[in-house]
């Protein structure tokens, strides 16, 4: 993260949103100083060393600081790490991605992570075992006095789910899941040593053991560097979270097999509503083991829900649940979203990770009713009801299906999708396939069932199970998906190679730059309106531009452009360079270039973006002290578990339903930014 | 310059404007708006299922965080005061330094009303909980042990043995050997006055900021301090508080 005062002032506030001031207060004067001894620091905040001390401990505790430690002077130095405070905003976020995939055990996990920064799994089975303890004597005294009330009311009780026999397995259960996704991973002490400190370390190492203390010339350089790198590779990859041969053969595959089969079902029905059964596959973690929460991977997991929203606004819902299974296959083998230049190899990457049409189609979620959301022509041509007359008939589907071979024989030439773009499946197969309910899945049907027909080849190359027809049928439309996705002008998804029905790639650094462009593009038309917009977009693509040229090729007068460029250059979006025709320097004879520079544009927006959090944290600290009567109120220890409707007046109770709103509002607007920023810096 | 500064007679530099006196016009005397409205303000979207979920769950950690022990309260005096600070002596002063200093007569005194107000911690309470020593830097530990760690042991040593000693010097030399030798002892503090500084500022902070809850070490109520003979209090007397730091 830059370092700017607003990203500072962010950090220090979410700090103190969440631990409190002491710790807060230190947080701030690292960031703002750098790395520092606890003698310096007491001198630069006035707090007591012995203040400073449990402070720290805290902020240890919560994985927000470095420390280390220097043998030589025999002191500790703390640094601040900003990206973890940042994250604390989007904590929301993540309890949410584990409760939507794992169901709430997961969520109350994570947040449990969030809450004691880092904790033994020992400590996490213990915690849960006297929580569902504390349940059961609830409910139990819950049922008591409902016996007592009358007698016969032992349904209400019955309702709840039973207390799960071995809370120990599940746990475990629990956990490895959590740690193949890698949304939690396993710490070890080196982990508090900061990203230059290992970097410093391990070259000093490499240096001592490798070339015996110095170097000399370019070339040794280069090699030392090179060796560095591989070093922290592995170093990094040893902290991995690995899982142990067994686990892997039981449930790793997830597309055949038993297990698997369950274990898909388990996630797309259990998941939603959270008490499912967890079978207890004797996986045990070391208790011992620390765990944490994976920032860097929980930043894969939104990028992927980010991806797949905007192929939802796009293209339709359907295609971007295609879309988001897809992004969940090669999710992992993702482990962060920006390589570290220092860490990862960016000479020779490989094509990225990809997936397969059949691999998709095997994972695909149920529930995802493939056959819908997207239309079967090209809609100019034909009015709804006529479509719906030709779609029955086979002719139609034949010539249908015609097209669409011809398209899957050939690579990636996309101007012949058979399917209708985004614009009319919208407006025309929707409608249709909301009102008719099955209507369209049965229409499918027999038009892939001709096409089997048609095509031999295709049939042998996959495995036939019981309910192949309805597979195979179910493969075809999922490919329609993709094509349709690939077919995009954000470029979705690239096909780049044809095992297993098609093989495909995200190519994510595109994706993201698309996002930057179309966010920036909004707040430009927000801020300048539709010529400054005009102008900046021209600038981007056509690089540097002269200033008597701009206003013909963007067709507005040269003093309108003059004025809105000025205006755009006080605000730090434009900028101008001339470059002078003669040694004069003389203003008749100097060309004035204008340009956009897209990198410096974003990190100012960023910077403002980190202005706007801060203003919001602040408002909602003072909007909270406005009525800080009825909030202490809820706050009473006795009244804490209570409804506020029980122990409040008409004022306070619409006192308190109106911060809590504002509350929403500011927090929601928050993660609103949250998303901004992420798109800005961390995808 | 030069020419610019001399006004014109005609008028203020505007065209068209004279002197003369016009009926028609009125003055603003208005104070400008400090808020005016917002010329593109746009109502945002409602929040989805989703988004609200999140806000959810954020909320609930930061209050189960706030519940824990870990938080400290804030001690900000004047809400209303400027955000912005010039410098790190202006930050620091928005803060209270000394509660005992800072204590309000009016509501500082707890109330019965009060006694179901949560806690308010000074600072985070760290003996209720397991830690992974071997995570933290080693001058870390004490604080992780609470402050029934090393420190408080060596004092608790320290103490008993100057007891003894001075029980002992009671017996066979008079009163005013003993004068003597505080008096020495006091002229002698100065050359390892870095060296205890650390240490004695650490007792004194114990005392006063612990609140005499179960981590502090004995604090007024340690019965062997009397038999201190004064000494530990010869730098207190003379620091008073810790905002002498330059």
């Amino acid at each position: 993260m830059s370092q700017s005062k607003h990203a500072v002032e962010l950090c220090a506030l979410l700090v103190d949103e969440t631990y409190g001031e002491l710790t807060s207060r230190i947080f701030t004067i690292l960031l703002r100083r750098g790395r520092l001894t606890i003698p310096l620091l007491s001198k630069h905040t006035r707090l007591s060393p012995h203040k400073i001390r449990h402070g720290l401990a805290v902020l240890v505790q919560e994985n927000l600081v470095y420390h280390c430690f220097d043998e030589d002077t025999n002191t500790t130095h703390y640094e601040a790490n900003p990206e973890a405070a940042y994250m604390l905003v989007r904590s929301g976020k993540i309890v949410e991605i584990a409760r939507s995939r794992y169901g709430d055990l997961a969520a109350e996990i994570v947040g449990n992570l969030f809450l004691s920064g880092h904790s033994t799994v020992k400590e996490l089975v213990s915690w849960y075992v006297a929580r569902l303890a504390e349940a059961e004597a609830k409910r139990k005294r819950e049922e008591r006095l409902a016996n007592g009330l009358n007698g016969q009311s032992k349904a209400p009780a019955l309702v709840q789910a039973p207390a799960h026999p071995f809370p120990t397995g599940q746990m475990h259960g629990m956990l490895t899941e959590l740690l193949e996704s890698g949304l939690i991973q396993p710490l070890s002490g080196d982990m508090f040593l900061s990203p230059t400190d290992t970097y410093d370390k391990i070259a000093k190492e490499t240096l001592k053991e490798e070339y015996g203390g110095n170097i000399k010339g370019t070339k040794q350089k280069e090699e030392l560097k090179e060796k560095i790198r591989e070093r922290l590779y592995a170093l990094r990859s040893e902290r991995e979270w690995k899982s142990k041969g067994k686990k892997r053969a039981l449930n790793g595959n997830h597309a055949n097999g038993v297990n698997g089969a369950s274990k898909r079902r388990r996630l797309s029905n259990g998941a939603v509503n959270g008490d499912h059964y967890f079978e207890d596959d004797g996986t045990k973690l070391d208790p011992n083991m620390l765990v944490r929460v994976n920032y860097e991977k929980c930043t894969v997991v939104l990028r992927n829900s980010r991806l797949a929203a905007l192929a939802s606004s796009r293209i339709g819902s359907t295609t971007a649940q295609v879309y988001e299974a897809g992004l969940r296959l090669i999710e992992k083998s993702i482990p962060r979203c920006r390589l570290d230049l220092r860490i990862d190899d960016i000479k020779d990457l490989p094509d990225g990770s990809t997936f397969t049409t059949m691999e998709l189609t095997a994972t695909l979620s149920k529930s995802v009713k493939t056959g819908t959301g997207i239309g079967t022509v090209s809609s100019d041509k034909i009015d709804t009801r006529k479509l719906e007359k030709a779609r029955k008939s086979r002719k139609r589907s034949d010539e249908a299906e015609a097209e669409g071979e011809a398209s899957e024989d050939e690579d990636v030439s996309m101007e012949d999708i058979p399917i209708a773009n985004g614009n009319g499946n919208i407006s025309e197969a929707d409608p249709d396939s909301d009102s008719h309910g099955d209507d369209p899945f049965d229409d499918e049907d027999t038009r892939t069932k001709s096409s089997r027909r048609a095509k031999v080849t295709f049939q042998d190359q996959l495995p036939k199970p019981e309910a192949a027809e309805n597979r195979e049928n179910r493969m075809l439309q999922v490919k329609n998906h993709l094509l349709l996705l690939a077919g995009d002008d954000c470029d979705f998804l690239r096909k780049c190679g044809s095992r297993g029905l098609g093989e495909w790639t995200v190519d994510f650094e595109g994706m993201t730059q698309y996002l930057q462009e179309v966010e920036m593009d909004t707040m430009l038309l927000e801020n300048f309106g539709k010529v400054g917009h005009r102008l900046a977009r021209m600038m981007r693509k056509l690089g540097k531009l002269d200033e008597k040229q701009l206003p013909n090729l963007a067709l507005v007068k040269q003093k309108d452009a003059r004025t809105k460029l000025a205006e755009m250059q006080m605000a730090g979006v434009v900028d101008i360079q001339e470059v002078p025709r003669d040694s004069g320097r003389t203003t008749g004879r100097t060309i004035f270039l204008w340009y956009f520079d897209v990198e410096r544009v974003s990190t100012i927006l960023l910077d403002s973006i980190y202005k706007n959090m801060s203003r919001c944290f602040q408002r909602l600290d003072i909007e909270r002290r406005r009525v800080q009567d009825v909030l202490a109120l809820t706050e009473r220890t006795d009244l804490l578990d209570e409804q506020p409707e029980k122990y409040m007046d008409q004022e306070q109770l619409n006192t308190l339903h109106e911060i809590e709103d504002k509350e929403e509002s500011l927090l929601g607007h928050i993660g609103r930014l949250d998303e901004l920023v992420a798109i800005f810096r961390d995808y | 310059m030069a020419g610019r500064g001399r006004g014109r007679p005609g008028g203020g530099g505007l065209k068209g404007v004279t002197w003369e006196y016009d009926p028609s016009i009125k003055l603003e005397s208005k104070p400008i708006e400090l808020f005016p409205p917002h010329p593109n303000l746009k109502r945002p979207a409602p929040f989805t299922d989703k988004e609200k979920r999140e806000i959810g769950h954020y909320k609930r950690l930061q209050s189960q965080v706030h519940r824990g022990p870990l938080y400290t309260q804030p001690t900000k005096r004047d809400a209303t005061a400027p955000a912005k600070t010039f410098g790190e002596d202006q930050f620091n002063r928005q803060y209270s330094t000394n509660p005992k200093a800072d204590f309000d007569p009016f509501t500082g005194v707890e109330t019965y009303s009060q006694r179901l107000q949560p806690k308010v911690n000074e600072i985070p309470k760290l003996s209720g909980r397991p830690f992974n020593k071997e995570l933290f830097p080693k001058e870390l530990w004490p604080a992780l042990e609470g402050e029934a760690g090393k420190d408080v042991r060596k004092h608790l040593v320290r103490a008993n043995e100057k007891k003894a000693a001075m029980m002992a010097g009671m017996k066979d030399k008079k009163p005013n050997d003993k004068h003597a030798r505080v008096l020495e002892k006091l002229f002698s503090v100065p050359a390892d006055e870095d060296a205890e500084e650390a240490d004695e500022e650490q007792e004194q902070d114990a005392e006063v900021d612990s609140n005499f809850d179960d981590e502090s070490m004995g604090g007024d109520y340690d019965a062997e301090q009397y038999f201190d003979n004064g000494e530990d209090n010869s730098e207190g007397e003379g620091g008073g508080g810790d905002d002498n730091y330059d």
